[in-house]
């Protein structure tokens, strides 16, 4: 009786895929520990590295060489990284900040950039559909990346569809 | 003669006994396993559907605000394919949840691995580590559907615990390392972000209960505390037992979203889900001698 009962939960074991006493090996947990493991050594090596802060803060500013070399970073967490803060203007730097101070920067969390990309940040600044210059600054241990861009609107007439309202990002600087 | 008999029958009978035993245990711990892998997928679709109506608000503004960015590739722009691969892991995520064939797991898991890589790539989604933390949390369960027909379930459970753990201490390490930093010590940054003009409950009673500068020095603990926190879990999670991992890691993925920002439920969410697999490690019988 406890040897059918033993059989047949073997068997039923083996059909639904139960296991086995030479399971093969296990290469995606290999794989796994190895990327977590590199993935640490990157971050480890965060203060003592300028490639890595460097590689980091261009991938938060949307500067890295190609969207190859940043798309490879994506799965690196990076929750409240870094000092980013963002400036927005109205008019290019330079032309009437003695008279008029816009906004002071603020701080903002990771992917400082996202004060343009992001939602509720696209609906805010384009609203009023005038063009934006924007300065992002990110400090870590001394090291510094400041980045500014202008955000374009695009004339009515250059877009197939006038519902739609298109700005075009312009890097104009990038300093270290 | 027949004394031996018996005795080998009884043996036989025993092993018999204990190989019964040892097979409910490890289909007891399948199903465990099974529960693991579901809990994950409802923590991903959590994380996924927290900010759904400021998703449906998104899709407004993306419909009608467009960047053309030439460092993003064309495709990685559209509007469309933001919002056909959100719909299409959502409903991936809940068929995974509620499939009872490994097979069909395995799709689901591969079909959410490409879809939520898009969207830790996209021009309007790369900033969310919602989409970061639900990519890890996804991978964990791909890959435990690729072994649970394969592996022997406690070796399997003890194997899926440490990776969990493992994730959860190299997210805490993300988040710490570039922390490391005196504008983070000051707490000068914290300040600005949360305590000047957050709308949340903890920082509306602090503000209205403190002074600029009182405020600047508690701005400056939090931060610490943020700090040592994240830095002391990222590095030493992983090393501890399953079981006290488990509670140690969901305790602080609540503090987080509790202590900071209501929406940051849709970021941890996943990953408090991750790290209750812990809890399906069972325990160790105490040796009788």
């Amino acid at each position: 009786m406890k040897k059918s009962l033993v059989n047949n939960a073997s068997m039923k074991s083996e059909k639904n895929g139960g296991f086995r006493l030479n399971p093969p090996h296990d290469l995606g947990f290999y794989a796994f520990v190895i990327l977590i493991t590199g993935v640490g050594c990157w971050l480890i090596m965060m203060p003592f590295s300028t490639r890595v802060t460097q590689s980091t803060m261009k991938r938060f500013h949307l500067q890295s060489k190609s969207y190859t070399a940043w798309f490879l970073q994506f799965p690196i967490p990076s929750m409240y990284n870094f000092a980013n803060r963002y400036q927005v203007d109205r008019y290019p730097p330079g032309l009437i900040a003695p008279l008029f101070e816009e906004n002071q920067p603020r701080h903002i969390n990771h992917f400082p950039a996202r004060c343009f990309t992001f939602a509720d940040a696209r609906h805010d600044l384009f609203e009023d559909g005038s063009d934006r210059w924007i300065m992002i600054e990110s400090k870590y241990r001394g090291r510094e990346l400041v980045s500014r861009y202008h955000l374009r609107k695009q004339p009515s007439e250059q877009t197939t569809d006038a519902k739609l309202s298109h700005y075009e990002v312009i890097r104009t600087s990038v300093e270290h | 003669m027949q004394q031996n008999t018996s005795s080998e029958s009884n043996l036989s009978d025993k092993k018999l006994q204990s190989d019964h035993d040892e097979l409910i245990a490890e289909e007891e711990i399948k199903q465990r396993i099974i529960l693991a892998h579901r809990i994950v997928q409802l923590g991903v679709i959590l994380s996924l559907v927290w900010k759904w109506s400021f998703f449906i608000q998104a899709n407004d503004v993306y419909n009608y605000f467009q960047l053309q960015d030439p460092f993003f590739p064309e495709m990685m722009r559209s509007a469309e394919l933001l919002r056909i691969t959100y719909l299409l892991v959502v409903g991936t995520c809940l068929l995974n949840l509620f499939s009872s064939s490994n097979s069909l797991r395995i799709a689901c898991g591969l079909i959410l691995f490409c879809g939520l890589t898009i969207l830790c790539t996209h021009q309007a989604s790369y900033n969310d580590m919602t989409f970061v933390t639900a990519w890890w949390a996804n991978l964990w369960s791909l890959w435990l559907s690729t072994r649970i027909n394969q592996d022997n379930a406690k070796t399997l459970i003890r194997k899926a615990a440490l990776l969990s753990r493992l994730i959860i201490s190299v997210i805490l390490l993300g988040g710490a390392a570039g922390k490391w930093t005196s504008e983070y010590w000051s707490g000068s940054v914290l300040y600005d972000i949360y305590f000047i003009d957050r709308d949340y409950w903890v920082f509306n009673f602090l503000r209205d209960s403190f002074e600029t500068e009182s405020l600047q020095t508690i701005a400056m603990w939090y931060s610490r505390q943020v700090i040592v926190v994240e830095t002391v879990a990222g590095f030493l999670l992983w090393t501890l037992p399953a079981r006290w991992a488990a509670w140690i890691g969901m305790m602080i993925m609540t503090c987080i979203a509790l202590s900071s920002n209501f929406l940051l439920f849709s970021v941890v969410s996943c990953l408090i889900a991750l790290a209750s697999v812990g809890l399906m490690v069972p325990r160790v019988a105490p040796r009788t001698r």
